[in-house]
């Protein structure tokens, strides 16, 4: 059969570019060095000056940058008999595969006494493309971070996961191609872009207050003009969390997904040499295994060992499902802040305390 | 929609299907035309109003003179289409600027005066098809050229989307008659054109992108720099400039051509220019002609004599920097250019003859043209005149107060793009890769096309000409 020489052409002109595009932009992403991406690496340096004061860091995404006060599970640890120094590594919209990079950065840079990292289960990957060209997506879709990224979008309960899994396919594409390689290590370093803790992260330790008192973010809007819904579905999700019924939508195959990605978040960070604790903060969608279910029975148990403080619990449920413990639809105020900062190291201080204190070197 | 960014070649490959799978002339003007809309309305659809009128208004005006019985009428309508396209210029590109300086002129004489509160924003090429709209009346007006019955034709012209937000500057009667021809596409070179597209390319993203940061460090902060590190941020900006242009060029030249159009050239390698009058010869070749055939000869040429000729060569020359944008740094860059073109004028007059046929005395003009083309650019670039004054002091004194230093790299950039540019310039490159054979051609053109895209910033800049 005779092939119509422009077709050939073509043919050769595509089969030939995506071979090399796609060649030099793997290999290129798995053997260079990767450049620093400041919004997320931004408190490192901070946590590097105080190498040897801190053994616990908390990370995570918003909810965790808005919900833990170093001050206060550090005091709230000592009253209860154990000695432990926590800076808040919480970085807004962060993912799981931000996550593990963050996590990655840190122990390549080796801090002194850094024994233990809180983790709360992050954001889903979910990429906007008016976001594409971000360096935080060139970070979450990281060759060797595919599985992982898959298994995370395919473990979220809710159908928005297929258009999730479509996005981070066009962004792994995107960021795997050729484009902008070279490039990127030409460019001059720019000054502005290196990483550097706002003054008040500093002092706060990498903690965020939010202030329902100052100019209201777009997220408290919505809340504000919702907010016959937002009491209806904080009640609806107390009467959940004391009864620990699941929320509807997740079924068991599903339960076991996220688990799964949860237990390899865990793994991930022994293998980096730190203690791995599941701190799963409550939100309002309702949508996410760990809202609702005993997780403790899945996680904090003899073989796999991974400890867990769960703010969904009988006990905590008429505080954070009060309709004034919440900043916005997915984030918790100040106040409440403060209860599950002090509650977390009470807890964690009780049910573990001689691996607890003894971690802490202090 | 820049030519470099992936939604261009969608576009691109939309438009090349549908237009060469048309029979009819007609139909295909109309995809040419509507893509033209398309394609300039990805910046702002309201810009596309502007076009519309203007397009409209220079037709209405050409049939209207081609229409009118007696000289005195045309020359009504003649002004009326100068009047009407030099007003919309001047509205949207040189309001904020006259208001601006008007009210620091009252500031001055001690005058409080709020500045203008409406700001314009300046539709992208706009002194690109005003200029080409406007040379059609011209150039009926002057019995060059017949009025085009056509609205299509004209609106084509106008609005030909390869060649409309930065040029070439088309001339009616070049690209007119080319609209009567049904193309063929196998009268299209496609090899030569896509190796073209290919150079413009790496020209515009791979090299002026990735200088542009460099220059930007310097030229924004000229105070932490060397002098040294002036002179060659000045440099590489001459680089990054005429491959952001010429890039743009070349590529709007292929795209033109893979739809059947010839484009006028628009460089022919002016770094190597020995002299400045040469150097206008070879660098923005479509607006030199414009201006020379469209202001200095009317406005007398040398005809009255050698001090009104110099005199029309620098009103030409300034107006001509005021063509660039609405800034006294423009009008700088026109008069050292203007100044220049006098001197080397009266030099040559007094030059020996022997000299010229010289290497050496070659290669010493080529240099101290750059340098002076250097030094002009400083004005073009900077973001205001203390700092270009600031910069011209240090390009020219190598006295810059600053310990920042970029030319450890830079002296090898400049020199490995010099020596590639000479080697392209004859034509070594693109001679081989013609005389490949076609598998061979296209596997490694897919090759190529991948590795270019390594060298291609993830942040697209638009090309620096757009803003004019």
């Amino acid at each position: 059969m005779k092939i119509n020489p422009r077709l050939q052409s073509a043919a050769l002109f595509a089969g030939c570019f995506l071979i090399s595009t796609y060649g030099i932009g793997i290999a290129g992403r798995l053997y260079l060095p990767a450049p620093e991406v400041g919004e997320l690496t931004g408190k490192i340096p901070d946590i590097e000056r105080n190498a040897g004061a801190i053994d616990t860091i908390a990370i995570g995404s918003s909810r965790m940058l808005h919900a833990f006060d170093p001050a206060r599970f550090d005091r709230a640890a000592e009253r209860a008999g154990c000695t432990v120094h926590s800076y808040n590594l919480g970085i807004g919209g962060m993912n799981l595969i931000e996550m593990r990079y963050v996590l990655r950065r840190l122990a390549a840079h080796h801090p002194a006494g850094l024994a233990r990292a809180l983790f709360d289960p992050p954001n889903d990957i979910h990429v906007e493309f008016s976001n594409l060209k971000s360096q935080r997506v060139w970070v979450t879709t990281d060759p060797r971070e595919a599985s992982v990224a898959v298994a995370d979008i395919l473990s979220h309960p809710d159908p928005r996961k297929y258009s999730s899994l479509f996005r981070y396919t066009v962004a792994f594409l995107y960021h795997n191609s050729a484009l902008g390689l070279a490039s990127r290590y030409l460019a001059p370093s720019d000054p502005a872009a290196a990483p550097s803790a706002p003054d008040g992260n500093v002092a706060l330790r990498g903690y965020e207050p939010l202030d329902p008192e100052a100019a209201p973010t777009v997220e408290r809007v919505g809340l504000l003009r919702d907010r016959d819904n937002f009491v209806r579905t904080t009640h609806q999700l107390h009467d959940e969390a004391a009864d620990r019924i699941g929320p509807a939508p997740i079924d068991a195959e599903q339960e076991t997904r996220r688990i799964a990605v949860m237990r390899h978040m865990a793994d991930f960070i022994r293998t980096l040499g730190y203690e791995p604790i599941v701190l799963s903060l409550p939100d309002t969608y309702g949508e996410s295994i760990t809202d609702a279910r005993d997780l403790e029975a899945a996680f904090d148990r003899p073989g796999t060992a991974i400890p867990i403080v769960n703010f969904m619990d009988k006990a905590d449920a008429g505080i954070i499902y009060d309709t004034a413990s919440w900043y916005d639809w997915a984030h918790l105020s100040e106040t409440v802040a403060s209860y599950v900062s002090t509650a977390a190291g009470q807890r964690l201080c009780a049910r573990f305390g001689a691996a607890f204190a003894s971690a802490t070197g202090g | 929609m820049l030519f470099i960014e992936p939604r261009f070649f969608v576009f691109f490959a939309i438009v090349f299907a549908l237009y060469w799978s048309l029979r009819r002339n007609d139909h295909r003007k109309i995809v040419l035309l509507v893509a033209s809309y398309i394609f300039y309305g990805a910046w702002d659809p309201r810009f596309t109003l502007l076009l519309a009128f203007s397009t409209l208004f220079d037709f209405g005006a050409g049939l209207a003179m081609a229409d009118a019985r007696d000289q005195r009428r045309r020359h009504l309508i003649i002004a009326i289409s100068v009047t009407v396209n030099l007003a919309l210029l001047f509205t949207f590109k040189y309001f904020n600027f006259f208001a601006d300086s008007f009210v620091g002129l009252l500031h001055t004489a001690g005058i409080e005066a709020n500045p203008a509160t409406v700001r314009l924003i300046l539709p992208v090429g706009i002194s690109f098809y005003t200029f080409q709209s406007l040379s059609y009346t011209l150039d009926i007006y002057r019995g060059h050229l017949r009025a085009r019955r056509s609205l299509l034709d004209y609106a084509t012209f106008v609005g030909f989307f390869p060649q409309l937000v930065a040029g070439p500057i088309v001339r009616a009667y070049d690209f007119l008659p080319q609209l009567d021809e049904l193309k063929r596409f196998s009268a299209v070179p496609v090899r030569a054109t896509l190796i073209l597209f290919f150079f413009g390319y790496v020209k515009k993203a791979c090299v002026s992108d990735n200088l542009a940061p460099y220059v930007d460090a310097v030229f924004s902060h000229p105070g932490d720099y060397t002098g040294a590190s002036v002179m060659a941020a000045t440099v590489l900006y001459a680089i990054q400039i005429y491959c952001d242009f010429s890039g743009y060029t070349d590529m709007a030249i292929a795209t033109a051509k893979l739809l059947g159009f010839d484009l006028t050239v628009n460089f022919r390698h002016p770094y190597f220019s020995t002299s400045i009058s040469d150097f206008w010869r070879r660098w923005h070749i479509s607006l030199s002609s414009w201006l020379r055939d469209y202001l200095y000869i009317p406005l007398g040429g040398n005809r009255g004599g050698r001090l009104a000729g110099y005199r029309n060569l620098l009103i030409t020359m300034v107006l001509g920097g005021l063509w660039h944008g609405a800034s006294w740094n423009f009008v700088i860059w026109g008069t050292l250019h203007g100044g220049a073109l006098i001197l080397h004028k009266e030099y040559a007059r007094w030059r020996p003859a022997f000299l010229t046929g010289h290497a050496a005395y070659q290669a010493g003009a080529m240099l101290l043209t750059f340098w002076w083309v250097c030094l002009a650019w400083i004005f073009f670039r900077a973001a205001s005149l203390p700092v270009a004054i600031r910069l011209a002091h240090d390009f020219v004194t190598l006295g810059g107060s600053g310990t920042g230093d970029i030319t450890p790299w830079a002296v090898g950039v400049i020199l490995g793009l010099a020596l590639l540019h000479g080697i392209e310039a004859r034509r070594l490159v693109s001679g081989a890769l013609l005389t490949l054979r076609r598998p061979s051609f296209y596997a490694l053109a897919g090759a190529a096309a991948g590795v270019v895209l390594a060298f291609t910033p993830i942040a697209y800049r638009p090309f620096i000409y757009f803003q004019f």
